[in-house]
């Protein structure tokens, strides 16, 4: 298998984060925890375009989820384009 | 497609599972064709930020948008001249005017049947537009 490399600059507390769950995972390297998150994002984007819509939806409502609807936040927006 | 359908597909709540099947008619052809304004891309960016997403995610979720067979319609100057007149004969927002203005004028050309909206203030134009909500579709 050829191998390519690529290098990524990261935020320190990127960096820190990187660091913490290298360890709490158990990955052997810090450089194995990023082919496994880059592999883990890779498969996400080739999913079908429905099963990725749901896992996407699925993951805004983990990382940021809100008791406000779209209909809502779009209104929200609407007046704050009018106020300008 | 109105953005409040749009940034439905971000959110868990009432519907979002069509608007996903509606989204795949439109990529799979299936007697769908989808499109919306440029424009609201830009509104969707921002109620995506007002629900406090990560901008990471933000990105992740406006690639996606792209990355669908979702027409996005160019704002050009006949449009904005047509939603001025719109918003001098009615009462609002700016933002609608553009997406009324949008519809109208596309709707011969791209043969639209209705716009799929979520957004109750648009169903008063019922004179001007055709809306449908996703209760009223089956993809």
């Amino acid at each position: 298998m050829q191998a390519v490399s690529v290098s990524a600059k990261l935020t320190k507390r990127e960096a820190e984060l990187l660091d913490k769950l290298t360890r709490e995972y158990g990955f052997i390297s810090k450089s194995e925890a990023i082919r496994s998150a880059v592999r883990l994002y890779l498969n996400l984007l080739e999913l079908r375009p429905r099963d990725r819509l749901r896992t996407l939806q699925l993951i805004n409502e983990l990382i940021a989820p809100s008791g406000r609807t779209s209909g809502e936040l779009i209104e929200e927006t609407h007046r704050e384009d009018d106020e300008l | 497609m109105e953005p409040s359908v749009l940034v439905k597909l971000f959110k868990r709540e009432p519907n979002t599972g069509k608007m996903i099947d509606v989204v795949g008619a439109i990529d799979e052809g299936r007697d769908w064709y989808g499109c919306t304004s440029r424009w609201s891309l830009l509104e969707v960016a921002r109620a995506l930020k007002k629900d406090e997403k990560p901008r990471e995610l933000i990105e992740l979720d406006l690639r996606e948008l792209r990355r669908h067979k979702i027409t996005l319609i160019e704002v050009t100057k006949t449009i904005l001249l047509d939603a001025e007149q719109m918003l001098i004969s009615h009462n609002l927002y700016a933002s609608d005017a553009v997406h009324l203005s949008t519809f109208r004028l596309a709707r011969r050309q791209r043969r639209l049947d209705a716009m799929l909206t979520d957004d109750q203030h648009l169903r008063r134009f019922e004179g001007i537009l055709t809306a449908l909500t996703l209760d009223q579709v089956s993809p």
